[in-house]
């Protein structure tokens, strides 16, 4: 939203289309505050990610250190001391769900962060580039579409980790790089299908002519039409690479011991499912809980930037 | 429609669908029954070619259906099996006769005598089969010159000088020779039907068959079927019919099949332990297995006897035994188990590498960094399943707590760690050995002395070296085990690659159906002489 | 039309050249090579070892004796108990397809039921009990569904199965597949209901949203106006209009439940082609993985298109150049 902001205010300065640009987002804005699902949605989401730094640079709120290991505690279910229990090596579940509650939102938007980065690159060339730059676009995309995505994603996640290439030595990098591989795709599509119908439409047909430089044409006029599917579409990414990352940490490839991430603790969870059942119900909870949060919001982006208004 | 009717439909549809469930439910019982049929456990093995593999899966599978020679019982005594009797040894030592049983056949008819074990020992020597175990016979002469391409099969001394004696001469005298051939690697190979002495195994359902059982089903991911073999000639003959192995790689599953019925006989992985652990059917095995810190003395830092002393004492063997196995295994800092013949007693070395806090931070700071202050940061590469999950995070912590350095877990797949620990690059790791036959030769010679092949962690010490060198040629078993002992004794104490943490066991589920299930003796999936094994009902 | 549809079928030889080039570059680079022993090898073993899987080779050696093969339709040996990477595929793709196709079904059947039912009681109890059990659906992951439903139903109550699939090794052009005494529903209910509900949830999700549109426009109006029945007019008009959007996503359903089924595969112990590759990757047997990986580019590639060109027919709209 914040490219938006930027633009909103700029286009005062724009003979063309200002107020069309200005009504779409005060509109959708107002649509989406009427959505009650998609405001709960948001609220509990930040909620969650003010708990989630809290929880990890805020003694008290974390209570125990994720990797302190108590013996006598072990296997414990919730309790005053332990909010949400102790897992098998008397570590404290609920500084271990914060945890991973932190590493599963850094995954989540760092995968769309470059997934938007490179899909806005590939789909705007393309759909400016002309014909050629296209079809070679277009080809590119083909090919990431046709691999099945899960099975690429643990390739890369195999080749980023046993090398010691620079810049990836970081295990969550290396999973954000991994997931976005595949991610970036559906942004990319998008972008291009939305500038290749803008490009013919009345109001940029209006600013060439009137002689606006190219860059502004696409920053000012055709970025913001654009953006509408394309956070859509990032708000749905951000639950799929969360639910990516589990899945790696489900096969073993997640991020490595003593870190946990959702993933791990689920992957934990279910070895001692019939000791301690609630070492998989808090995690696997907290995951459902992101995941149906962000679907809710998504819906409600959907519909209020949706120009039919339904 | 109104909402009623709908919701009627919908569970209608249920209703039928949870019908048909239970008919299927019903009409479909197809766990351990009549008719000697049963269902064990077993992971993916990786070939059924005796003189191939060294994989522990493969070898109990291996013996299911083939033997040898000779069987070994509990207390390294020799059985004959395709031997009439023991071997009589010429004497300098250097010539074993064996005579071997008339009448044998394979499971196909094709006549088993000795030139069949000939033609296995050959296998074992011949570079194309690239067999892993090839190692064990570097005794007979011409075997390693074979394998390693410079000469040629006819020099690999072993012969048949009739078809029913069998000729093998050595190149030095070897107490422990007799328990060689025992071993699967000098099985016997059908001369007959196999094209060469190159030729592939054959893969089920024409897998050469020597033993009680034959494979004639192998369905990779899923299961193999043994079933029984009528032309065994040796006894006891087996009695079930059929033995299904069910492959199933996490060893939570298995025990939820074992539970559900699906499954008569499992193995249990340390996670579940507490839960069975009272039951009449859990049933634990001590075996002949160390598992330890293995460290590559060529590391900069690892190489420091002090640092290694400091790793090494800041571990409390037990509480690692009760909090990450769950009190499956026997804490030791014994290298060869003490039963083993030519071993030291148990806790021999406990004083000088065993858990001592203080004795720790000491060494730490002998080595230069005391308090941790300093240290560099070491890495450990654990291969990935539960409990090394585990033991990684409760090494971190104590070497935390105990001697403020930072240990970094490096969790990688099978073949990953397998490739960084024959490339030697790695700092530690946890490993092990177990023994190929009872004694404490197979737990030093070949992993200590300096250049042998399979010292991975690049131990050279002379004094361990002088030992085992007068060790192989002595022949006296007292003198024998004496120097062997020393040799062990350097060996733990100098933590010249191995800081010994624990004896692995087994511990099996067995259905109360299934009977004449004897203990297992080896590093094997299952318990061994499946001929004995019956049916209750 | 045709011709597109021609054009992008050619277009998947090369894209299928690229995807194989990619993976094999992926596999190169990551290190360990296929063996991996519980005791330590001799260097003279590894050297065998390496000559007899061709693994001594370099690098671009490999390559191209890969494709040469690949045209002559040898597809390598495996290095799970030296069996060819063809049959390999040929006794795990009947097992993946089944459950995929199952799992599909019931994702299909469940999903739109409840997104129509769910529809036609729109803002009424209906409506949310549906979206209720749609939403928590799709939150779920299948790796936490598993588990909780096995420990339930297999061994607390014992109705269902723990291990396998439960259906023959067929093809369905084949005598054993039509042979009930193959087929164990108390087996293969869990592993569909694992691996479907997802997709139920997300078809249901989408049916409801279709239908509340179609059942919004003019012509339903006029029906019902015009007396037809109810019921008429929901099978005649309702379920028909509101099927596009539904096409459009069940192409790509269709390949990620073929391809995505791994997790439900380790967890049941299934013997399909999904687990196959993973243990494929982490044992680094790189036929394998070329295989497998080539046969699901060539189900999502073909799902794609398949998808584009109903797309196409459906909506006259939609012109290809």
């Amino acid at each position: 939203m914040t490219e938006a902001d930027i633009v909103f205010r700029e286009t005062d300065e724009i003979l063309v289309s200002d107020s069309k640009l200005r009504g779409l987002w005060a509109d959708a804005a107002r649509r989406l505050m009427r959505n009650r699902l998609a405001l709960i949605a948001l609220v509990i989401l930040a909620a969650l990610g003010v708990l989630a730094l809290l929880g990890n640079y805020v003694d008290e709120v974390q209570r125990y250190a994720p990797r302190e290991q108590i013996y006598t505690d072990r296997l414990e279910g919730p309790s005053l001391d332990h909010f949400f229990g102790t897992d098998h090596l008397g570590r404290d579940t609920w500084a271990r769900v914060l945890q991973g509650l932190l590493i599963s939102l850094q995954v989540g938007f760092g995968v769309q962060v470059v997934a938007l980065t490179v899909g806005l690159l590939v789909g705007g060339i393309a759909a400016l580039g002309g014909r050629a730059l296209d079809n070679l676009m277009m080809r590119i995309t083909d090919l990431a579409y046709a691999f099945p995505d899960l099975l690429f994603i643990i390739l890369m996640r195999e080749a980023l980790r046993d090398n010691d290439w620079p810049i990836v030595e970081e295990p969550v990098v290396q999973i954000i790089v991994a997931i976005s591989f595949v991610g970036w795709v559906t942004i990319a599509r998008l972008v291009r299908g939305q500038m290749l119908s803008l490009k013919e439409m009345d109001f940029v047909l209006a600013a060439e002519a009137m002689g606006a430089p190219r860059w502004r044409i696409v920053f000012q006029h055709m970025l913001p039409n654009t953006l509408g599917p394309v956070i859509v579409a990032v708000v749905f990414g951000i639950p799929l690479a969360i639910f990516a990352e589990a899945v790696l940490a489900f096969i073993g490839i997640g991020i490595p011991v003593p870190t946990a991430s959702l993933g791990n603790l689920v992957d934990n969870g279910n070895d001692y499912i019939q000791q301690n059942v609630w070492m998989l119900l808090f995690p696997a909870g907290t995951i459902a809980l992101l995941m149906l949060c962000f679907t809710f919001l998504g819906d409600g982006l959907r519909d209020a930037l949706d120009p039919r208004g339904r | 429609m109104s909402l009623l009717k709908q919701w009627r439909y919908l569970l209608l549809t249920l209703f039928a669908v949870s019908a048909l469930v239970a008919v299927a439910a019903c009409g479909d019982d197809d766990d351990d029954g009549a008719g000697g049929e049963i269902t064990v456990h077993t992971t993916e093995p990786e070939s059924l070619d005796p003189h191939f593999s060294d994989f522990s899966v493969d070898i109990t599978i291996q013996q299911m259906v083939n033997r040898g020679l000779y069987d070994i019982l509990p207390g390294g005594v020799l059985r004959p099996a395709y031997a009439a009797e023991l071997p009589t040894v010429s004497d300098d030592g250097l010539t074993y006769t064996i005579p071997i049983k008339d009448g044998m056949t394979w499971a196909d008819g094709e006549t088993l005598d000795a030139n069949d074990f000939v033609f296995g020992i050959q296998r074992t020597c011949d570079p194309t089969n690239a067999g892993h175990y090839q190692y064990v016979l570097t005794n007979i002469s011409g075997c390693d010159d074979y394998y390693g391409g410079e000469g040629a099969i006819g020099d690999v001394t072993v012969s048949a000088p009739d078809d029913l004696t069998l000729e093998i001469t050595i190149s030095a005298p070897q107490a422990t020779f007799k328990s060689i051939l025992a071993l699967w690697m000098v099985y016997p190979a059908p001369d007959e039907s196999l094209a060469s002495v190159d030729a592939e195994w054959p893969a089920p359902p024409d897998t050469p068959c020597s033993g009680p059982f034959c494979v004639t089903e192998w369905e990779a991911g899923d299961h193999l079927t043994l079933v029984k073999n009528e032309s065994y000639g040796l006894e006891p003959k087996a009695k079930l019919d059929t033995i299904t192995l069910r492959i199933i790689d996490d060893f939570t599953t298995a025990l939820q099949a074992y539970e559900a019925g699906e499954v008569d006989m499992i193995r249990l992985g340390t996670v579940d332990l507490p839960l069975v652990r009272d039951r009449d059917d859990y049933v634990p095995q001590a075996l002949p297995i160390t598992i330890g810190l293995e460290f590559m003395l060529e590391d900069d830092l690892v190489s420091d006897l002090n640092v290694r002393l400091a790793l090494s004492r800041a571990i409390d063997r037990d509480l690692l035994n009760e909090v990450v196995n769950a009190n499956a295994f026997i804490p030791t800092t014994n290298w060869v188990p003490a039963e083993e013949p030519g071993a030291n007693a148990e806790g021999a070395f406990e004083a000088v590498i065993g858990f001592d806090t203080e004795a720790a931070k000491q060494a730490l700071s002998d080595a230069g960094y005391p308090g941790g202050e300093g240290f560099p940061g070491i890495t450990i590469i654990l291969r990935d399943d539960e409990t090394n999950k585990a033991l990684g995070a409760f090494l971190q912590e104590q070497y935390l707590t105990i001697l403020g350095i930072d240990l970094t877990v490096e969790i990688t797949d099978s073949q990953t760690r397998q490739e960084r620990f024959n490339s030697g690059d790695f700092q530690f790791l946890v490993g092990g050995w177990g023994h190929d036959y009872p004694d404490a030769e197979n737990w030093l010679v070949g992993l200590f002395e300096t250049g042998a092949s399979i010292n991975k962690q690049r131990c050279s010490d002379p004094g361990i070296d002088a030992a085992l060198a007068e060790a192989v040629i002595e022949t006296e078993d007292a003198p024998r085990w004496a120097l062997l002992q020393e040799a062990e004794k350097i060996a733990v104490e100098t933590l010249c690659g191995y800081a010994p943490l624990y004896h692995r066991g087994n511990h099996y589920m067995i259905s109360p159906d299934l009977g004449g299930v004897s203990p297992t003796l080896e590093d094997h999936f299952m318990p061994q002489f499946p001929e004995d094994w019956f049916l209750n009902s | 039309m045709f011709g597109y549809a021609i054009r992008r079928t050619l277009w998947m030889i090369p894209l299928l050249w690229a995807v194989a080039t990619v993976t094999f570059l992926l596999m190169h680079a990551v290190p360990g090579g296929p063996f991996a022993s519980e005791k330590p090898v001799p260097p003279a073993v590894q050297e065998a070892l390496n000559a007899r899987y061709n693994l001594d080779k370099s690098f671009l050696e490999q390559y191209v004796l890969y494709f040469w093969n690949l045209l002559h339709f040898d597809l390598g040996i495996s290095f799970r108990a030296d069996t060819e990477v063809i049959d390999v595929l040929e006794q795990g793709l009947p097992i993946t397809l089944q459950l995929g196709g199952f799992a599909f079904l019931y994702a299909l059947v469940l999903g739109m039921s409840l997104g129509i039912i769910a529809a036609l009681n729109h803002n009424r109890v209906g409506d949310y009990l549906g979206v209720f059990f749609a939403t928590i659906g799709t939150a779920v992951p299948n790796f936490v569904i598993a588990p909780l439903l096995i420990l339930v139903f297999s061994v607390e109550l014992g109705w269902t199965g723990v291990l396998g699939w439960g259906g023959p090794q067929a093809w369905v052009w084949q005598p054993e597949f039509w042979n009930p005494g193959n087929w164990s529903l108390r087996t293969m209910v869990l592993p569909v209901v694992s691996l479907g509900t997802l997709p139920a949830a997300y078809i249901a999700r989408i049916t409801r949203a279709s239908v509340l549109e179609v059942l919004s426009q003019d012509y339903i109006r006029t029906a019902r106006a015009k007396g037809l029945a109810e019921r008429a007019v929901i099978l005649r008009h309702v379920v028909k209009n509101s099927m596009v959007p539904i096409l459009t996503v069940l192409g790509p359903i269709f390949a990620a439940l073929v391809t995505g089924s791994f997790i439900v595969e380790q967890i049941f112990a299934i013997n399909g082609v999904g687990r196959h590759f993973v243990q494929a990757v982490f044992r680094r047997d790189y036929e394998l993985i070329m295989g497998i990986t080539l046969f699901y580019a060539l189900v999502v590639a073909t799902a794609n298109l398949v998808i584009d060109i109903l797309y196409g027919v459906v909506d006259p709209r939609i012109r290809y150049r």
